[in-house]
């Protein structure tokens, strides 16, 4: 009559191992990535006072421009000054998203005022101050009203340099030897804005030179150096 | 719970704990490790026919030892009443590939849906003493 065998089934359980493998990949490579950015912060993205930020690192500026990320706010410094520094923080976290002319001319005119509030606080160069400042306002309305966008860099280069002899202003008026380098680099900061290059392609650029001119205030208000 | 019982007892050996009497069969539906060896067929789903011709239900599911490596009753759903289960010995049966039948020679359709409802329990030799009776065993 009918007679029938069985037999152990062949050990098919290969997926757990599969399963074991991926984690463990995953698992490696999500460790390696952490101790990675543990290792250089700014590599996370993250902004880090005095520290260099991801994207300007990775530009490579060739015209020796050091990237700087400022702190968001100064304690003891003047209103307009934490104010321009939070905006220059603001703009680094939203990346290039945004960063057109409109808010180069923000930043700008919150630069003036910040620049104006600290020789107002230290007493030196109000006048000179004052009046280049006045210039910059101007450059700022200009660049946000201009329609040709082709002209948006240069005026923006040349507020950059303006804002920059603003500071260089502060400087020989007393801010002492430690802004000096911070000025120096904002002036190359200003000098990588391409005139003939649109601005909308630069904004990096942009994003580099308010961090470079915060960098110079917050050493500026006694914070840095 | 039938099936829990006897895994604890398939490793007796020869199918049957001598501590308890208790047959250590389990249902090869409900066990992992195990499969019809290569080349038998599996009758899992075939007619049972009666030596009358008629058949009377299906084969549900295999009862096998694992100590022997053998199967050794059918499950079989009966036709007449619906849930309805009982063990044939597969030494009293004969497969017809062909058809994807398994017939019973010597028991007519009457006498098989006599046999003793198989509840799936724990089947104790003496159970299956019973159970051989019917089949004049």
């Amino acid at each position: 009559m009918a007679e029938l065998e069985i037999q152990k089934k062949p050990d098919r359980r290969w997926w757990p191992w599969l399963l074991l493998v991926a984690v463990v990949a995953v698992a490696a490579w999500w460790f390696g990535w952490n101790t990675n950015e543990d290792a250089n912060p700014a590599l996370a993205g993250l902004p880090v006072p005095g520290a260099p930020a991801m994207d300007t690192m990775a530009a490579g500026d060739s015209l020796g421009v050091m990237p700087v990320v400022p702190a968001a706010s100064v304690p003891g410094a003047p209103d307009a000054v934490n104010d321009y520094l939070a905006f220059a923080a603001e703009g680094r976290q939203r990346g290039a998203v945004g960063l057109d002319h409109e808010y180069t001319a923000d930043g700008i005119r919150r630069l003036a005022d910040a620049l104006t509030a600290v020789a107002e606080q230290r007493d030196v160069a109000t006048d000179v101050v004052s009046a280049r400042a006045d210039s910059l306002r101007g450059f700022a309305g200009t660049l946000q009203e201009e329609p040709n966008s082709r002209r948006h860099a240069d005026l923006a280069h040349r507020a950059f340099l303006l804002a920059t002899r603003i500071l260089d202003d502060l400087q020989r008026a007393g801010a002492g030897d430690s802004v000096t380098g911070a000025v120096d680099n904002a002036r190359r900061a200003a000098e990588a804005v391409q005139p003939q290059t649109p601005l909308l392609d630069q904004t990096s650029a942009v994003q580099r030179y308010f961090d470079a001119a915060g960098a110079a205030l917050e050493t500026m208000t006694g914070q840095r150096g | 719970m039938a099936t829990d019982r006897t895994h604890e007892h398939h490793h007796a050996g020869e199918g049957i704990d001598p501590r308890a009497g208790v047959l250590a069969l389990e249902s090869l539906n409900a066990l992992d490790g195990y499969e019809l060896a290569d080349g038998e067929p599996d009758i899992r789903g075939w007619r049972l026919r009666a030596t009358d011709g008629a058949e009377v239900g299906t084969v549900h599911d295999l009862l096998v030892d694992t100590g022997a490596m053998k199967v050794r009753y059918l499950d079989v759903e009966l036709d007449d009443r619906r849930d309805r289960h009982v063990l044939v010995p597969i030494e009293l049966a004969q497969l017809q590939d062909d058809a994807e039948v398994v017939r019973v020679p010597d028991r007519s359709a009457a006498e098989l849906s006599r046999l003793p409802t198989y509840d799936h329990g724990v089947l104790t030799r003496e159970r299956e003493q019973e159970l051989l009776g019917y089949f004049g065993r």
